[in-house]
């Protein structure tokens, strides 16, 4: 992976800690040379909503040494538009409201102009490409990678069933970042015992 | 939407406000072409906040309010360690009231290039949203993201993040910036107050309805600086009070068509302005000179009456918060601590900063164990949430000939000028149980 600017929370208490590690806030700064972007999003302290950020700490080990950049945040802003323009590949990774805790769901995603509500102090992956071609004239290849929640508690760790996904979706993001021709037009659903099945649209 | 049988009688409800924070809807009837009735629906759960903090230990007061709010969380904690050290008594050394200012500048940035671009420009220039306005002006929406990141950056940077900021604590900040990585900034930053005077250009050659009400304005007041974090309270009725007073001049009423709550005059149970447009007409000298500059140069007369003009405030004070925190950066000289000590002691205490929609009140009670025993919070939002329904009351009569379609459209816009934080605004609900 293309070593990247990031930055450990400035709290000074012991270190501002997630889950017994720190927590890095990866700037997008990236040149034309990273080929990847991996956002993963949602709120580390409502449970399963923190998948993103669990799943994008594994893979900015994972994927050291290759051509590719991790960020985490809370939610997905309009700004990331410029970093999601700089990337040819961009995989977005999040927990979902529906489907059996701990399925994995893979989707294509393309731009789209979202309603006028839809795209203001927070955005959904469709919106921002359809930003980045409006405003930088590039888009991505991208698709969505989520997992199906068991809790949206308030809390830190994941559920065991959410957590058991943790690496089938590591591995697949690595597999997609390591294809020389990206295409993921096909959903592919893999159920919480790791037997997949795959739905085409 | 509308029925339309008469053209005299028509009612427009918008069900839910697009291009604002939060859930809320307008409703308008008119009969007999005469208005008739306008609420500004507000249906964003309530919170409770103010109930939970009780219990809590003071120095976990910031981290929890901040999540009042994702895009003002800044605001919330400088009220609450304000208040909070105006009751244990602490008083923080220069060097921390400047990075508190320049922290500020950081929100104020992010919070004023995302309205003016996102949420309020596409109004004026007849587009949908942001993303439709990109594709004939991308220069001005990348101009605007661009300069939300950097504001973002200076939140990064001195709060630990932007979303909901750690580093900020009653004394001062857990850990204070190195003086080489502020400088880092100041590139992005000069570029920002370019660019924020270009955003005054863009905004003051849109057009802009006539409408011009009889409002009073309040604002937080210092003698020295244009107001953010200190000192007092003023008004354009001649009002200027200690915050302590706050709560005898304001009162905060229940509607029940909104679950939050509205602010009044005690006296006279009126309405009055928070905000951009009501900070900028009563400190207007206190402006630094590249804002106070592009003010005057902008062709609008100041002070100004105009709530769409509310747009050309906000890009104002963008230039003077890239100006402020060029110069607040030059100035900074790193605190020989980031935090001063202080005692626990039991008291009360209140404070008033100006979040980027207006001002924030906050009064805690702690006792002697540093335990929060009581909390009030009053939003800027709230506060003009009775002024937003007396505008739309005043204004709609001009639209109701139109079709319904155009008078909700106006009516949001009009809303929107306030750039009103409804999740802000929904923090607090007393419940009041009548058995039968």
């Amino acid at each position: 992976m293309k070593k990247v600017d990031s930055e450990r929370c400035t709290r000074n208490r012991g270190g501002c800690e997630h889950n017994g590690g720190p927590l890095f806030i990866v700037h997008s700064s990236m040149s034309t040379e990273v080929r990847t972007l991996i956002v993963g999003y949602g709120n580390p302290l409502r449970s399963d909503d923190g998948f993103g950020w669990h799943a994008g700490r594994m893979l900015a080990q994972a994927l050291a040494g290759q051509d590719a950049e991790v960020m985490t945040c809370h939610q997905l802003t309009p700004e990331l538009a410029e970093s999601l323009s700089q990337c040819g590949r961009a995989v977005f990774i999040d927990a979902d409201v529906e489907g059996e805790p701990g399925a994995i769901h893979r989707r294509s995603i393309v731009p789209e102009v979202p309603p006028s509500s839809a795209f203001t102090h927070t955005c959904n992956p469709s919106g921002l490409l359809a930003s980045a071609q409006h405003l930088y004239g590039h888009h991505p290849v991208s698709m969505a990678i989520t997992v199906s929640a068991q809790s949206f508690e308030f809390g830190d760790t994941l559920s065991p069933a959410v957590s058991a996904a943790l690496p089938e979706v590591v591995d697949q993001v690595c597999q997609w970042v390591r294809l020389k021709e990206p295409n993921s037009s096909r959903v592919e659903s893999t159920s919480p015992r790791g037997n997949p099945s795959f739905v085409d649209v | 939407m509308a029925n339309d049988a008469a053209n005299l009688d028509k009612t427009v409800k918008i069900e839910y406000l697009t291009r604002v924070e939060g859930e809320g809807g307008i409703y308008v009837r008119a009969e007999g072409g005469e208005l008739r009735d306008v609420k500004l629906n507000i249906f964003e759960p309530p919170r409770f906040f103010e109930a939970f903090l009780r219990g809590r230990h003071f120095q976990e007061v910031p981290d929890i309010v901040a999540r009042i709010c994702g895009i003002c969380p800044v605001a919330y904690q400088m009220s609450s360690v304000h208040a909070l050290e105006a009751a244990l008594g602490v008083r923080p050394g220069p060097e921390i009231r400047m990075l508190r200012r320049l922290l500020y500048c950081g929100e104020w940035i992010e919070s004023h290039a995302l309205h003016i671009y996102l949420l309020n420009a596409p109004d004026y220039l007849g587009y949908e949203s942001a993303v439709t306005l990109a594709a004939d002006h991308p220069k001005e929406v990348e101009r605007g993201l661009r300069l939300k990141k950097i504001g973002n950056d200076l939140l990064d940077l001195l709060g630990g993040r932007a979303t909901h900021p750690v580093s900020v604590c009653v004394g001062g900040f857990y850990k204070a910036p190195r003086r080489k990585e502020l400088e880092k900034l100041r590139e992005d930053l000069r570029w920002a107050l370019e660019a924020a005077q270009e955003t005054v250009s863009f905004v003051a050659g849109l057009t802009f309805p006539e409408f011009a009400p009889d409002y009073e304005f309040v604002s937080v007041a210092h003698p020295a600086e244009y107001p953010m974090n200190e000192r007092r309270i003023i008004s354009s009725s001649g009002l200027n009070i200690d915050p302590a007073e706050f709560e005898h001049v304001f009162l905060e009423e229940h509607v029940a068509h909104s679950t939050a709550l509205h602010s009044v005059r005690a006296d006279r149970g009126s309405s009055y302005m928070v905000g951009p447009l009501a900070r900028l007409n009563l400190n207007f000298d206190k402006l630094l000179p590249c804002a106070q500059a592009a003010a005057r140069s902008c062709g609008i007369a100041w002070p100004c009456h105009n709530p769409f003009m509310g747009i050309v405030a906000r890009a104002i004070e963008l230039v003077h918060a890239c100006e402020e925190a060029l110069a607040l950066i030059d100035a900074y000289q790193e605190p020989a601590s980031s935090r001063v000590e202080f005692r626990v002691q039991g008291g009360e205490g209140c404070a008033a900063t100006e979040a980027p929609r207006g001002l924030l009140y906050h009064r805690y009670r702690i006792n002697d164990q540093g335990l929060v025993e009581a909390a009030k919070i009053v939003p800027p939002t709230s506060q003009n949430m009775r002024r937003i329904e007396d505008d739309l009351k005043q204004f709609l009569p001009g639209f109701l000939a139109q079709p319904e379609a155009e008078i909700a459209r106006v009516s949001e816009n009009l809303v929107r000028c306030y750039d009103p934080c409804i999740s802000c605004s929904t923090h607090f609900l007393k419940l009041r149980l009548d058995r039968a």
